[in-house]
């Protein structure tokens, strides 16, 4: 096989600079790598930013550089990167001629078909929405937070509380420490029962939603289709992914902007993936408190589509500078391994829940101190006038707080309220679109300030905190006024 | 010489360059296997633009299909 040989330019100044390199002896910039000098010398002609960074440590060895470059460059009729690039993809196309013998009917036809079906923007769109309906609303949503939260929720109820509660009542003679452990607020009776019951089941069925669309090729085609949507609100169809995935869990949609080109896409990315993207342990819980009236659920759905649209063409339109541009390879349609869906789902979901366990763990110890110390009743007080001008009854008070310990768990306490019966419709509707639009979960709020930066990550705090009140009070306020009682 | 995103769908061209100074979208480009010799199909514009070259396919938005020459 011939090794790769470049144009005589870039051959000549390979030589000059691995013989300068050789030279340096000690002062070598970089002593760490393993790569051959050539290999070494390529990625310097083409500017690999990790190398250069090294390299401008020195400043004469930069300038050495620089020059053979402006050399090479100077004798070319085209970028120096791209007369390597092409240079090697010839070479690619020359093996491929050699080594591969293709059938003549190259593609599989139903993979073809189904491909041009899920593109077509007549039937892709169906298409779309179907996918969507069926696997999130429908098996995360109707099976995962419905079914599968209250098999698993009746069971705590029943089996496992009524066990603490009596075996702390029997052993620990201090109620305080009963507290802390079991009853109400405790952290097996509350932070473990949310973590199982609400939250694993949610996240077991997104995660295996999501490597299904995910194995079988289906999530660039996502990207494709809805990137023409997504450019309106600042944003390019690569952003579809980090999008999906906040439905699933929004600390981990967080960590997934990075994927986006531009600082400006993550910032607007992140910021509505904060205020207007709920995660499913939190939809979910929505999804069940509204699931008797529909109209209030479509009203809160529509609400918050609504939301995230106009905020992002907002955003889009007053943040300087230009969206990212698309490109994506679509990889063939395959019918997905249920083996490696199965294995990367528990892995996802085992990583998950030892990173949400401890959260939810510490937010019962934070209410257990916060109530014992007081300090907590001094909040909740401070929020009722809030929640009263909400038009919500000041039990619902607490959900507030607690919801800024965890999203989740403030919707989940909710539910616990409308259980009791203590709440209509439309305060049902006010709760969940407040909860929705609500500062995100401690865990969120970490990730914000860790790959976004202090003062980016309080500027959305100071934005999100008064903007989900007083949209909650404008709704409620609409409502009445208009005489809907949902 | 001609723009790809006004090209006819499913004539076979090749690419001749680019009408880009974005260095980060030229390096893309080339990653995608998209450069000056080699011969693409547009198979469709809406939603988005698909081109197929050699044994892939691509997405690309309208921005990006304004920013390659074909003949």
């Amino acid at each position: 096989m011939n090794p790769v040989v470049y144009p005589e330019p870039i051959e000549a100044a390979i030589a000059r600079l691995e013989a300068w390199l050789r030279d340096l002896g000690d002062r070598h910039p970089f002593p760490g790598y393993t790569l051959s000098p050539r290999s070494l010398v390529l990625l310097l002609l083409q500017k690999d930013p990790a190398l250069w960074e090294q390299l401008q440590r020195d400043e004469e060895q930069c300038r050495e550089v620089e020059i053979e470059i402006a050399v090479a460059q100077n004798q070319l009729h085209q970028p120096l990167e791209l007369a390597i690039a092409q240079t090697r993809h010839q070479q690619a196309r020359m093996l491929e001629r050699v080594a591969l013998q293709q059938p003549k009917s190259g593609t599989q036809p139903w993979a073809e078909t189904l491909h041009q079906i899920t593109v077509n923007p007549i039937t892709g769109f169906p298409i779309l929405v179907v996918i969507l309906y069926l696997g999130v609303y429908k098996f995360v949503g109707e099976f995962g937070a419905g079914e599968l939260v209250d098999r698993i929720e009746s069971f705590f109820e029943g089996q496992i509380n009524p066990v603490v509660d009596r075996f702390v009542a029997q052993t620990i003679p201090w109620e305080p420490i009963q507290d802390l452990i079991g009853n109400e607020y405790g952290i097996i009776t509350l932070g473990i029962r949310y973590a199982t019951a609400i939250v694993l089941p949610v996240v077991a069925t997104y995660f295996l939603m999501f490597s299904l669309l995910e194995d079988s090729g289906y999530l660039p085609r996502l990207s494709l289709m809805l990137d023409r949507l997504f450019k309106w609100i600042g944003l390019s169809g690569r952003a579809v992914i980090p999008m999906v995935l906040g439905l699933g869990c929004d600390t981990m949609a967080t960590i997934v902007t990075r994927t986006l080109e531009t600082k400006r896409e993550r910032l607007i990315a992140t910021f509505l993936l904060s205020l207007a993207v709920p995660c499913a342990a939190q939809w979910g819980v929505i999804l069940g408190l509204l699931a008797q009236k529909p109209a209030a659920l479509i009203f809160w759905g529509g609400f918050i589509t609504a939301i995230f649209l106009g905020v992002g063409y907002l955003t889009a339109k007053f943040l300087p500078g230009a969206s990212g541009g698309f490109y994506m390879e679509i990889p063939p349609l395959r019918l997905p391994k249920i083996r490696n869906i199965l294995t990367k789902t528990w892995v996802r979901v085992k990583w998950y829940f030892w990173e949400v366990l401890p959260l939810f763990i510490w937010a019962s110890v934070f209410i257990w101190f916060g109530r014992l110390t007081g300090i907590f009743d001094l909040i909740i007080r401070a929020i009722e006038p809030l929640t009263l001008a909400l038009g919500m009854p000041k039990e619902s008070a607490p959900i507030f707080l607690y919801g800024f310990f965890r999203r989740d768990y403030g919707a989940a306490g909710l539910f616990d309220l409308q259980q009791q019966n203590l709440l209509t419709g439309n305060q049902l509707v006010v709760a969940a679109i407040v909860l929705t639009l609500f500062l995100p979960c401690v865990a969120q709020l970490q990730m914000i300030v860790k790959e976004r930066g202090m003062k980016i990550a309080m500027a959305m705090v100071l934005f999100i905190f008064p903007f989900a009140f007083l949209t909650g009070f404008i709704v409620n306020f609409g409502l009445t006024q208009l005489g809907i009682n949902f | 010489m001609n723009v790809l995103s006004t090209i006819e769908i499913g004539q076979p061209k090749t690419i001749v360059g680019y009408h880009t100074q974005d260095a980060t979208l030229l390096r893309k480009l080339v990653t995608l296997g998209m450069m000056p010799g080699i011969e693409i199909i547009l198979e469709q514009r809406f939603p988005s633009y698909i081109i197929k070259l050699g044994h892939t396919r691509t997405s690309i938005d309208r921005e990006t299909a304004e920013s390659i020459f074909v003949q």
